[in-house]
């Protein structure tokens, strides 16, 4: 077809807010005809669901819980994304990171109770550093697709976990693959009781404040920023990239694996296959919605965990299945970076046709 | 372990046969995923699409009776994911990792939602079933022992995904439109500068690969389980593309490796039922560690298209 | 889109080779002509009202340095480009070749300088590629027979089987010659098809090319090179920054002639009195340095070099002839190179870029956007752009310290006359002179022992270069070294206190700017060696 699309020389801000306005409103109207579909009345539903994310106290702390292990992840696939670091293998390294806290955890005893925290910290820290450790060795000595062994290694770790669950570490006796309840002198500590906010929303807030100190203050925030722009540059004046790469994944895994270590020792405090309902696949998303900006990733983060939040109210309440806001996720994503290429480019008829 | 037990023929019918049904599924999507990918697409929203078409087919047949219905719902699911892959990562230009990402987690989201709102009794969830679609013996050849029972009592889609692998090796390289697509995802600039339809060439590809993999899925609901359980693509999309990086974008070299893997997770099953002790995640885990293995080889990597994933600027 | 179909193209498979051609021999007539045509591009004026023709059955060489005009005209000839004013016509008729689709259909072949050939493929899949075809199915048997005529034809030897990546680059370019005339073709334009070819196959390429050319094949042939213009051409047409200068016979000519004409330079620069007469030994040395470029041909041949304090050494020649991959070897991010380099005494031929800025090697790239600074980065991001490591920017082990960055980069404003708002502004809004001074001030800031400059004022306006050029004569009175490499000839007269020229990955000569003439720096480098 004759037309095709040209960058524009300057876009100006209004234009791509209007962009961004024209994909909300859509998501909303989407939304909407999504819940009539589902039988129920449109604006119960809208109303719910606000109840349910931030309504009332309960409900705005709710979603500060549910919020914490997802602004971990997308502040982990920050890091990596903006280095054009893809690390794809965010769900596997926060489940490494709640492993080897746990593993720590169980293999240890008479550990004053205080230490706890540094010692979930650490783990989750490591345990997914680990993980991020190995793509990117296998990337600088074998040049092997960052994207392919992150995805790779989710499997692997999965896997690693299903086998652990079912053999040494299952409750002793019992059909469930799964461990035992963690004990209470290892839980983090709340910091309100009812709802249980743990301290890792804290962590979590710290750490989207670190990745943000670390990209814009740092000699090696420079480094993979610099990679991420321009790596042809990069190359001419000496940044070497292989080990700024391998960096940038040790540091992403190991945020990820602190959302796994926190998520487990915070608020589930059992070890089972499906401690991630897809932390790490959400944080990739808020992540790229976020413009991979560490700061707008916190508003990005807690949108999205005040939806998955209020859809259990409205779920509740309307009957609107809490899968809609998984589809409505998707779809911002999806309306968001749509139309800032279309904000950026203008349709053009074609001189000739081919 | 009783090897005599083990050795049965029973067993080892049993395992065969399941290796061909469960390389069903993994044939169709990566033959489907091969196509796309040989155009210069990395459809990182396979594993999506098949889910898309598990869901759809599941669907369809449900509410009409009908297989074949819901086949090709499954096939229009696949073509649509497709359809949506390619026109973000080739006319809008979004980066194609992210845009199959974003797509696993819609098909994801979207077939929970909408199995939850399609399947209410009087207000509550039901989990209805479907039949699924019957074994077709061939005449005379199932009645062959051992080999009649392996091979030739399959079900329709079976026979189908095995007979796909030589008709896409010869729509690659012995026809025109094979030459194009394989050309486009090498070097799109030398299939521009022929005069040649990139854009047109780009859509076809994208949208053919997915109807196929939209068809992989249809094999999970119509051809095993009778039941739509949710992400109960469980992985297998993401099989595919490691299948394509393993047998280095070559259809046979897919074939085999597909049946290695499918030969593997029979296995495992058969030892899961019987009971033996023996860390069966580990045969599981090896398809992934055998890519990751396959990847470090420098050799292995020489078949990957030249320009996958990376978009085509004729300013460039 | 109007095209004017050919009558006599039959639908179906045409002819292998040139038999689609009236009788050769007849009476010559233009079968392309132009008139007035120009194209322009955003920051160039391309071709300027230019009229050419093309004789049937003859040769002719299309003449001129880098940016003439003579593959944009070419481009336009072939439908890849659409000119923005003026007429093409085609055996008389007014044609508008909308693509290089509509160009084949009419018989006009191109081979372009740098091949679009698709290396994992076999020769004869790239030939195929784009033909005309009926049905679904590849008749390969029909192909090949029809392929091995043609090689047989011109005295070809090639497997179509073959990869690409397995063929030589001679060979390689025999199969996008093949390709061209495979559907039937009338007039071949060949883009410096012998710039990457030994001397013997540039003389088994003319030999077939006489042969097509006695078939009635019209022939536009682009060079820099005057041997073979004389070799080979009935007529040269010249063209420089994209005007017409001269169509001549080849009786009419002499190599002189061309390069002065090709050149243009009506008068000699005195370069500026250098005082310090070098001869401390070099800070920077290269010997016998071989290396590939991407395509992995040779594009340095045993080059040795000295780059000595208080020098600038000036490479002149066309680019295409190894500069680039010069550069590369130099700053230590081309792999594969044999031979030795030393920088103050260390061997550096296996050391990282780092290693080699790190022993104060300065160097400022070709291309300021794609090699030079982070489009999206601060001016001071850009200017500690290989610098960030070191001490003085950092606060304790980890951390940059901005304050000392945007002080510095207050500094260089000031120095170097940037004009911008504040060391924050994002680089890519300032203009193209002032985003050289902010390269040139990140260099030059590091008090380099040596410079390695690669077209460092290419595009720039009168003001800028002349910034340049005093900055670079001011370093080289402090004592660095300097590498100034550049299409621009004047430049290279304007600045150098030594010349060499380089043609092919080869040092043709290295000398004193008095000791050649215009001229005779023009036929080197057009490739004619000076009388040793």
């Amino acid at each position: 077809m004759p037309i095709r699309f040209e960058k524009r020389q300057h876009v100006g801000r209004l234009r791509q807010l209007a962009a961004i306005g024209i994909a909300l409103a859509t998501s909303l109207l989407i939304t909407a005809i999504l819940v009539y579909a589902a039988g129920a009345d449109v604006t119960a539903a809208f109303a719910s669901l606000y109840q349910g994310a931030i309504g009332d106290k309960t409900a705005l702390i709710n979603t500060l819980i549910v919020t914490t292990p997802i602004l971990l992840t997308s502040e982990a696939a920050v890091l990596a994304f903006r280095g054009n670091i893809w690390n794809i293998g965010l769900e596997g390294q926060l489940y490494a990171g709640a492993m080897f806290a746990y593993w720590i955890y169980a293999s240890t005893n008479g550990i004053p109770a205080g230490f706890y925290p540094l010692i979930i910290i650490l783990g989750g820290f490591i345990g997914g550093g680990i993980l991020g450790f190995i793509p990117g060795i296998l990337k600088s000595k074998f040049q092997v697709d960052v994207i392919i062994s992150t995805v790779m290694l989710n499997y692997v770790i999965a896997y690693f976990l299903d086998f652990l669950l079912g053999s040494s570490w299952r409750v002793p006796g019992s059909f469930y693959y799964q461990t035992a309840l963690i004990d209470e002198k290892a839980d983090l500590p709340l910091l309100i009781n009812n709802p249980p906010l743990h301290m890792g929303f804290l962590v979590a807030l710290i750490m989207a404040g670190a990745v943000y100190i670390i990209l814009k203050w740092s000699r090696f925030g420079y480094k993979i920023r610099a990679i991420g722009e321009n790596p042809r540059a990069s190359l001419f004046k000496g940044i070497n990239a292989a080990r700024t790469i391998t960096i940038a994944l040790i540091l992403s895994g190991g945020v990820a694996g602190l959302a796994g270590a926190i998520e487990l020792f915070g608020l589930r405090h059992r070890l089972r296959s499906d401690l991630s309902p897809g932390f790490g696949w959400t944080g990739m998303m808020i992540a790229m919605l976020a413009g991979r900006d560490p700061i707008i990733a916190i508003p990005a983060a807690l949108f999205f965990g005040a939806l998955e939040n209020g859809s259990l109210k409205m779920q509740i309440t309307t009957g609107v299945p809490t899968s809609l806001v998984d589809v409505l996720q998707a779809l911002v994503v999806f309306l968001i970076l749509g139309s800032q290429v279309i904000a950026n480019y203008r349709l053009r008829r074609v001189a000739y046709e081919h | 372990m009783n090897i005599n037990a083990f050795l049965q023929t029973a067993i080892l019918i049993n395992i065969l046969a399941s290796t061909l049904r469960i390389s069903t599924p993994l044939l169709l999507a990566s033959m489907g995923e091969l196509v796309t990918e040989r155009s210069g697409v990395w459809n990182m929203g396979c594993e999506g699409t098949v889910l898309m078409g598990a869901f759809t087919s599941f669907l369809v047949t449900n509410k009409t009776g009908s297989l074949i219905m819901g086949t090709l719902a499954a096939i229009v699911a696949g073509g649509l994911m497709g359809l949506i892959m390619v026109t973000l990562a080739t006319t809008l230009k979004l980066d194609q990792t992210v845009i199959g990402m974003t797509l696993n987690l819609f098909a994801s989201g979207l077939t929970v939602f909408w199995y939850t709102i399609a399947f209410k009794v009087g207000g509550a969830q039901s989990y209805p079933s479907i039949a699924t679609a019957e074994v077709v013996k061939i005449p005379f050849l199932s009645k062959i022992p051992f080999i009649g029972e392996v091979f030739f009592s399959q079900k329709l889609l079976t026979y189908f995904a095995f007979l796909l692998v030589p008709a896409i090796w010869y729509l690659l390289y012995r026809t025109w439109l094979g030459l194009e697509i394989r050309s486009l995802g090498e070097y799109p600039r030398a299939v521009d500068m022929r005069g040649l339809h990139v854009n047109r060439l780009q859509y076809f590809s994208v949208l053919f690969g997915g109807m196929l993999v939209g068809l992989a899925g249809s094999f999970l609901t119509l051809g095993s389980s009778d039941l739509f359980i949710p992400n109960m693509s469980a992985g297998r999309g993401w099989l595919a593309i490691v299948i394509i990086i393993a047998g280095n974008w070559q259809p046979y070299r897919i074939l085999l490796v597909t049946l290695i893997f499918a030969f593997l997770d029979a296995l495992q099953l058969q030892i899961q039922g019987v009971g033996v002790q023996f860390p069966y995640q580990f045969l599981l885990a090896l398809p992934y560690i055998f890519a990751i293995l396959v990847m470090m080889s420098s050799r292995a990597r020489s078949n990957a298209p030249g320009w996958l994933s990376t978009p085509y600027n004729r300013e460039d | 889109m109007t095209l004017i179909k050919q009558e006599n193209h039959q639908e179906g498979f045409p002819e292998p080779g040139l038999a689609n051609l009236t009788n050769p021999g007849n009476e010559s007539y233009e079968i392309i002509k132009t008139i007035n045509l120009t194209k322009r591009f955003p920051l160039v004026l391309a071709l300027d009202h230019i009229n050419f023709d093309l004789r049937k059955g003859e040769i002719h060489a299309l003449l001129g340095e880098n940016g003439a005009g003579k593959t944009t005209l070419s481009e336009c000839l072939y439908g890849y480009y659409q000119p923005d004013e003026g007429e093409i016509y085609y055996k008389g008729k007014k044609v508008i070749l909308s693509s290089p689709r509509s160009a084949i259909s009419l018989g006009i072949g191109m081979v372009h300088q740098h091949f679009v050939l698709i290396r994992s493929h076999s020769v004869l899949e790239n030939i195929l590629l784009g033909t005309r075809h009926k049905g679904f199915r590849i008749d390969v048997s029909k192909a090949k027979s029809k392929f091995e005529i043609l090689c047989k034809d011109y005295g070809l030897d090639i497997n179509p089987d073959s990869l690409i990546s397995q063929l030589s680059v001679g060979q390689q370019q025999w199969v996008e010659i093949l390709r061209s005339i495979y559907e039937g073709i009338e007039v071949l334009i060949l883009d410096e098809p012998t710039a990457v070819l030994t001397p013997q196959e540039t003389n088994d390429l003319f030999q077939v090319l006489g042969r097509m050319k006695n078939k009635g094949l019209s022939i536009i042939f682009i060079t820099h090179k005057l041997k073979e213009v004389n070799q080979i051409a009935d007529r040269i047409t010249i063209l420089r920054k994209g005007k017409h200068i001269v169509t001549l016979n080849n009786n009419e000519i002499s190599e002189k002639k061309l390069a002065y004409m090709m050149v243009g330079r009506e008068f000699s620069i005195a370069p500026p009195k250098n005082e310090f007469q070098s001869r401390e030994p070099p800070i920077v040395e290269l010997s016998d340095i071989c290396a590939f470029n991407d395509q992995k041909v040779l594009a340095l041949n045993h080059i040795s070099l000295g780059l000595r304090p208080n020098e600038i050494l000036g490479i002149a020649g066309v680019s295409g002839n190894g500069q680039k991959e010069l550069f590369e070897v130099l700053i230590g991010i081309r792999g594969k190179k044999t031979g030795s380099i030393g920088v103050k005494g260390k061997k550096v031929l296996k050391s990282s870029p780092s290693i080699i800025m790190s022993l104060g090697v300065g160097s400022v790239p070709e291309d300021r956007f794609q090699e030079g600074l982070i489009p999206n980065f601060t001016i001071s991001e850009n200017l500690i752009l290989g610098f960030q490591d070191s001490p003085a920017y950092r606060i304790g082990l980890f951390f940059l310290n901005y304050q000392a960055i945007d002080n510095y980069a207050k500094q260089c404003i000031s120095d170097f006359e940037i004009v911008a708002n504040s060391p924050q502004q994002q680089i890519q809004t300032l203009s193209g002179g002032n985003i050289q001074r902010v390269i040139l001030a990140r260099e030059l800031s590091q008090n380099p022992d040596c410079l390695i400059a690669n077209q460092p004022t290419r595009g720039l306006d009168v003001g800028a270069v002349e910034y340049i050029h005093k900055r670079l004569l001011e370093l080289r009175d402090q004592g660095a070294a300097i590498l100034l490499i550049s299409e621009d000839l004047d430049e290279i007269l304007a600045l150098s206190d030594r010349i060499a020229v380089m043609y092919r990955g080869e040092i043709l000569k290295n000398f004193a700017p008095g000791e050649q003439t215009i001229e005779e720096i023009g036929l080197m480098m057009a490739g004619i060696r000076p009388d040793v």
